[in-house]
């Protein structure tokens, strides 16, 4: 991943980068209006390869539109990053930072997107970033920052809203296979990109 | 009854072909590597008439999806060529060659009248300028009691999806981001019809998704 981070780590070993979402069938992360209830409607409970996420996770990056839709969840649970189960320092990036952050866990960052990346994976200290937005993961992606993309694919379709990735003009991203798991009606497909 | 079957590769990303479409290139940038899981696959070699090939996970899913077809459904796209009406003067006769791989009879949606084209090896397009309706009835009438494969593309699979038509879809869930092309599920709505995960199998090349539809005494 990120030379710069890897390299002032030293000799300590420097977490993944890993892009984390939830997808309906036909590619959207968020339906129209940014709406997310269709992710609760189909949470098929316990899921291991979320217990290892939070089991492996240093910090998360979130772009400011994700963080934004957070903030606005009606279950305070819900405005948390995964509803609370993990805590720990996240970054959130947005050309205009609110003045103060509402939370001593936050911090807004304004910088270049590996810039960005390098801090988080610093503030992981080993452990990996998560990042949580689609056009965030877009960024880095086209940066080739990204270690691995862990998607679970809920048997849905929003027909319209946020897409996992929209990037016209891209190169194919080749991807491969790690894991692929069904828990429920949800599948849980993990990859690593090749670059 | 017979039922309508559904089978195509996608990208994670929701992508049945990349962006840049062309009669030189009908898959778009980077669409013919949805494909590619399938091409060493000795069940795909041998359909296209080839020796040889390999027998992997994807194997029974290939075989199951080829099995107890009688007749395939198309769109004009998936026909290919040019919009519009057919020119005479420069005939396009499908994408497959003289001897293409359906090996039976395909009916073909347009919305411009044309003499049924026969090739060879079984395969005759018949070209059905009265709706989707009435080109799945004439597919069931010469699949004899077998199942129709709709073949594609994403519009008319999307019209029978909508239709409520669509008894079940193997999607191959393909390893890569595309970014853009021709989406799947493009104006089909917010609704899978019907349809549900009935079972997922997970190569490492490609994630084979079966949907099929909810038996009628099995509401929920």
């Amino acid at each position: 991943v990120s030379a710069t981070a890897k390299e002032q780590a030293g000799t300590t070993t420097t977490g993944k980068v890993v892009w984390h979402a939830t997808m309906s069938l036909d590619g959207f992360i968020a339906g129209p209006g940014d709406a997310m209830d269709w992710v609760f409607k189909h949470d098929s409970g316990p899921n291991a390869e979320v217990d290892e996420v939070l089991r492996t996770l240093g910090a998360v990056l979130v772009g400011r539109r994700s963080y934004d839709v957070g903030q606005r969840a009606q279950r305070p649970e819900m405005r948390k990053v995964y509803g609370g189960a993990w805590t720990g320092p996240q970054f959130v990036l947005t050309h205009a930072a609110p003045p103060t952050p509402p939370d001593k866990t936050i911090t807004f960052l304004s910088g270049d997107i590996r810039t960005s990346v390098d801090t988080a994976l610093r503030a992981a200290k080993g452990k990996n970033v998560v990042l949580i937005g689609a056009n965030i993961a877009r960024q880095c992606v086209e940066a080739g920052l990204v270690d691995e993309v862990l998607v679970h694919v809920a048997p849905v379709l929003l027909g319209d809203g946020i897409r996992f990735f929209d990037h016209r003009g891209a190169a194919p991203v080749d991807l491969e296979q790690i894991t692929a798991t069904q828990s429920g009606q949800v599948m849980n497909l993990r990859y690593r990109v090749v670059r | 009854m017979s039922k309508l079957r559904f089978k195509i590769s996608m990208s994670l990303d929701g992508f049945v072909a990349g962006p840049n479409q062309s009669v030189d290139n009908p898959l778009g940038i980077g669409g013919t590597r949805l494909h590619e899981w399938a091409f060493p696959l000795r069940a795909f070699r041998e359909m296209h008439g080839f020796e040889g090939g390999e027998v992997n996970e994807s194997t029974t899913i290939v075989e199951e999806t080829f099995a107890n077809i009688g007749a395939t459904v198309m769109g004009r796209n998936m026909f290919g060529g040019h919009p519009g009406p057919w020119d005479p003067a420069k005939p396009w006769n499908g994408w497959w060659g003289a001897n293409p791989p359906f090996h039976h009879p395909v009916f073909v949606l347009t919305h411009h009248a044309r003499k049924p084209l026969e090739l060879e090896g079984g395969t005759t397009f018949t070209f059905v300028a009265d709706g989707i309706e009435a080109a799945l009835e004439k597919a069931r009438q010469a699949a004899g009691g077998k199942d129709v494969s709709l073949g594609g593309g994403a519009n008319a699979a999307g019209q029978y999806l909508v239709a409520g038509l669509v008894d079940e879809m193997d999607i191959s869930l393909v390893p890569m981001l595309l970014g853009s092309g021709e989406r799947l599920f493009d104006a089909v709505g917010d609704d899978l019809h019907g349809l549900e995960l009935v079972r997922t199998v997970a190569t490492p090349k490609v994630t084979h998704l079966k949907f099929a539809r909810r038996s009628k005494g099995d509401k929920s």
